[in-house]
């Protein structure tokens, strides 16, 4: 699949990364991924709020933890070898975030995005790129870097209203 | 061949805000009855540096100013006119004005004229009224020599006349032999009559074969006529016939600057190599030096001869690239800075000046060199990443250590040996890094000598300020951020503490009030104290005052509460408000400034005999000694100049306040107890006080006792920001990497001790 995509992607089509969050696929922008990492022990923070594991050394820098699950509310969250963390470049901030599962790279042209509906999907539509579809998979894609800078996150200290 | 000026001028810049500020800090420290000749000599240098920079890089505004100044201090040095109170006013206004000129191109304006030409003026007026030479009108020599010194690299020939739009004073008749011997070649002639030109009119020119007659309109004293021709002729082949009677005296001392270089020469140098050959002839030189015996004016001969073949050995035998360079070098820093000193030795023989010159960028060039050995300008950024790295490096050691120390010693000796070496010379390398951000405080305490002189001088008080361990060295970041806080606290010193001299009388203490500002190492802490011996802190006024603001107090406060007051946002005691203080914008802003930088302040304030106001600070921002401590799964890090001891309570120890949680006795006094395990709501091995171990914790005068499960070792912790990547959490001031490389975060004990109040 990866070799098809090569071939019709364009200079306009996006490149994604998707993770699974419970039954729904979401995709980000492929750029803002700095790496995908192993979930290791992280170190709390008091009075932080649930989904917000902790802090992990990332090679010297101090990088909290979001667990997408528990913000998303699906329910089963245990940690174990296979729990994936991938690691993101907002702005200048490094944030690692907790999923499901990491499942591909692909590229989307702009006539394969469709705007999101209002739909009841965990995420508020505010974060939403719009709706992907490939091979009959819809594709939610999030605007990541406006998710993990609104105040909705409870990362950054004055974050903007969202919205 | 041009040079491009710009990637010279930050350098500069830099340069002369020091060589302002030591000029500012020598003057402040000059004894007026018995000026010390190596300090004049030393303000002397810093006003030529300045001014043979700003001539280089054309801003002449600067270049003016200094000039006029830089002969006034001359002089001074000298010893021709005295130095007065009123001198030492001006010089220090001409700093400040220097500074506003130089912050003007430091941002790419231009300073507004007004100031320096007014301060110029006012130095004139000193330079004569103080005068033993009279006629002598500053601005005569002045002018012209500065246009010389700009014309570096610039093609305008006349600024002279376009700089001094006043008509000539003197007309000399100026009579000199043409011979092969005085000038080579046509060139040498053009260059002289050049020079010339340069200073006045030349009218009635006739050159012979054999001799040149011109007339001369110019502002120069004769003195500075035979100074261009000891370029090229000796002293008794030239006549100069002064025409007018108001022929001025001899200025002996100002020559020395005009004559420095003429732009012609330089570019023929910088174009062509030609220049180079001229004078190279030894012959020359020794002529040259025997024609200075002539005017005996120095004993060493044999000296000056030995530097000058030095320095021509240098200057000769360069390749262009290197001459190139050297020019830059000096362009860039020294290129004036020894004309000060060897304006004494080389002015008598000018013919001298000129075999110099081509060395003497050589000269400059090894001087450079060897200030650069001594010391190099790199940017704060560079040391940043190198302290991250350290840093880096002693967690990496710290993990390698605790993994080795779990292996079987007898087996591994050679690689524990390793690593013990290897953490001896981490240790050291971290010091190492650490000690480069180190400045001595003198930095920021130099600067209250001017604060003192000038408030005290405007409220009408005498106040001396005496400085005690200015040598103690802090983090540069702390020395910045620490400044502010420091001028305001010096200034309520000066306005509110130190009374005026007459009240001083009446209460029977010295008139003149004395200003200490201490620094001193303490533990892990610098300690820096601002006391005078003036009114101390009027207790019923702060109270009297914060019921007014409405703060709430009672008069059943103890001292320390009712001084605390006076942080309190818009607190103001000063019945007038003044100038230099009380606004009541201060104290708070203090307080806030010194506890971001994790220091904390005290007051000690006794009235009638004066209040001092200490600041204690860490010594760096990236790195504490800590202590860390368990609390169920989790590791913190308290910062162990806040800890007091730690104990385990014994039954009884603890008692329960109904509504107010728990108290532990220690020694007679109750403590309030915190457990930790409560505040950042974790899970903790013990719950009871009794099992787990007690943290006597200390800031801002308040203690408490911190209940955690067990004390696991002490470290030195890199601090990491939490706020980088996340948000700034409450009761913690930061994160650090322990040595199994998981994170560990740095608690805030002010923050917890004021959450123990609620």
């Amino acid at each position: 699949m990866q070799a098809d995509q090569g071939q019709t992607a364009e200079s306009a089509s996006r490149e994604l990364l998707t993770f699974t969050l419970g039954s729904e696929e979401y995709g980000i922008d492929i750029l803002k991924v700095q790496e995908i990492r192993g979930y290791e022990s992280v170190t709390t923070i008091a009075h932080a709020p649930e989904f917000i594991k902790g802090v992990i050394n990332l090679r010297g820098i101090i990088v909290p933890i979001v667990d997408m699950r528990i913000k998303f509310k699906l329910g089963n969250v245990g940690y174990d070898q296979t729990t994936v963390v991938i690691v993101l470049n907002i702005g200048s901030r490094v944030v690692g975030m907790v999923v499901d599962g990491v499942s591909d790279v692909i590229a989307l042209k702009p006539e394969q995005i469709k705007p999101a509906p209002e739909f009841g999907a965990s995420l508020d539509t505010k974060y939403l790129l719009g709706l992907g579809t490939i091979d009959e998979r819809m594709i939610i894609l999030v605007d990541i870097e406006r998710l993990m800078t609104s105040r909705d996150m409870e990362l950054i200290e004055a974050a903007e209203t969202a919205g | 061949m041009s040079i491009d000026m710009s990637q010279f001028y930050q350098a500069f810049f830099e340069e002369t805000v020091e060589q302002l500020a030591s000029m500012e800090s020598l003057l402040l420290a000059l004894d007026l009855d018995s000026p010390d000749g190596d300090q004049l000599n030393a303000i002397f240098r810093a006003a030529h540096s300045i001014k043979g920079g700003s001539g280089t890089f054309g801003f002449n505004d600067m270049t003016e100013v200094t000039h006029i100044l830089e002969t006034l201090l001359d002089r001074i040095r000298k010893k021709e006119i005295s130095i007065t109170s009123e001198m030492v006013d001006t010089f220090l206004t001409s700093v400040d004005v220097l500074k506003e000129i130089l912050g003007a191109h430091q941002s790419g304006h231009i300073a507004d004229p007004s100031a320096s030409i007014a301060l110029c003026d006012k130095l004139e007026r000193l330079a004569q009224g103080s005068s033993r030479i009279p006629v002598k009108d500053s601005k005569d020599f002045a002018r012209p020599s500065v246009a010389q010194e700009h014309g570096v690299g610039t093609p305008t020939l006349h600024v002279a006349a376009t700089i001094n739009g006043s008509p000539a004073r003197y007309t000399y008749q100026i009579k000199f032999p043409k011979t092969p011997a005085v000038f080579p070649s046509k060139k040498h002639l053009n260059n002289l009559l050049e020079n010339l030109a340069n200073i006045g009119n030349i009218s009635n020119k006739e050159i012979t074969s054999k001799a040149v007659k011109l007339t001369l309109n110019a502002n120069a004293s004769e003195e500075e006529l035979r100074e261009i021709f000891s370029y090229f002729l000796k002293p008794k082949q030239l006549s100069i016939v002064a025409l007018d009677a108001r022929l001025p005296l001899a200025s002996p001392e100002d020559q020395a600057y005009g004559f420095f270089e003429e732009p012609e020469k330089i570019r023929a140098r910088l174009e062509e190599e030609q220049g180079y050959g001229l004078f190279e002839d030894p012959e020359t030189l020794k002529n040259a030096a025997e024609n200075a015996q002539g005017y005996g004016f120095f004993e060493d001969q044999e000296n000056i001869k030995a530097k000058l073949e030095d320095t021509q050995g240098y200057g000769f035998f360069m390749e262009p690239q290197e001459i190139k360079s050297s020019v830059e070098n000096s362009q860039g820093y020294g290129f004036f800075t020894e004309v000060g000193e060897k304006s004494q030795s080389s002015r008598p023989f000018p013919a001298l000046r000129q075999e110099e010159s081509p060395g003497r960028r050589a000269s400059d060039r090894v001087t450079a060199a060897s200030l650069g050995d001594s010391s190099i300008r790199v940017s704060v950024g560079k040391v940043d990443k190198m302290v991250n790295l350290v840093g880096e490096l002693v967690i990496t050691q710290a993990m390698l250590a605790e993994t080795v120390s779990k292996m079987d010693a007898a087996l591994n000796e050679s690689l524990i040996n390793g690593l013990v070496q290897l953490e001896r010379n981490t240790r050291d390398l971290q010091e190492s890094v650490m000690s480069v951000r180190m400045m001595p405080i003198s930095l920021v305490f130099s600067r209250f000598q001017r604060v003192v002189r000038d408030s005290a001088g405007k409220l009408n008080k005498k106040v001396q300020l005496k400085i005690v361990g200015e040598g103690t060295e802090l983090d540069k970041g702390l020395i910045e951020k620490v400044s502010d806080p420091l001028t305001h606290l010096v200034r309520n010193s000066l306005d509110h503490g130190i009374e005026t001299p007459e009240v001083r009388v009446a209460k029977g203490k010295n008139p003149l009030g004395t200003i200490t500002l201490r620094a001193a190492h303490q533990g892990g802490n610098i300690v820096i104290e601002v006391s005078d011996d003036g009114a101390g802190l009027n207790r019923e006024r702060i109270i009297a005052k914060a019921r007014e603001k409405g703060i709430p107090v009672s008069d059943s406060m103890s001292d320390a509460d009712v001084w605390q007051i006076i942080f309190a946002p818009g607190f103001s005691t000063a019945a007038v408000v003044t100038d230099v203080s009380g606004r009541g914008v201060g104290m708070d802003v203090v307080k806030k400034n010194i506890e971001s930088i994790g220091g904390r302040v005290e007051i000690i304030s006794q009235q009638d005999q004066g209040s001092s106001i200490t600041i204690r600070l860490p010594l760096t921002l990236a790195i504490l000694d800590g202590l860390s401590i368990a609390v169920g799964e989790q590791n913190y890090i308290l910062p162990l100049s806040f800890i007091s001891e730690s104990l385990q309570p014994g039954p009884g120890d603890i008692k329960d306040i109904s509504g107010q949680g728990k108290v532990v006795q220690v020694r007679g006094e109750y403590l309030p107890l915190l457990a930790l395990h409560k505040v950042f709501n974790v899970d903790a091995k013990f719950t009871d006080p009794m099992e787990g171990i007690l943290v006597l914790l200390e800031a801002e005068g308040k203690k408490v006792a911190l209940q955690v499960d067990e004390l696991v070792g002490q470290h030195q912790v890199v601090i990491k920001s939490l706020e980088t990547n996340y948000r700034k959490v409450a009761g913690i001031s930061g994160a650090t990497i322990m040595g199994d490389g998981r994170v560990a975060l740095i608690i805030d004990v002010a923050a917890l001790v004021k959450l123990s109040k609620q």
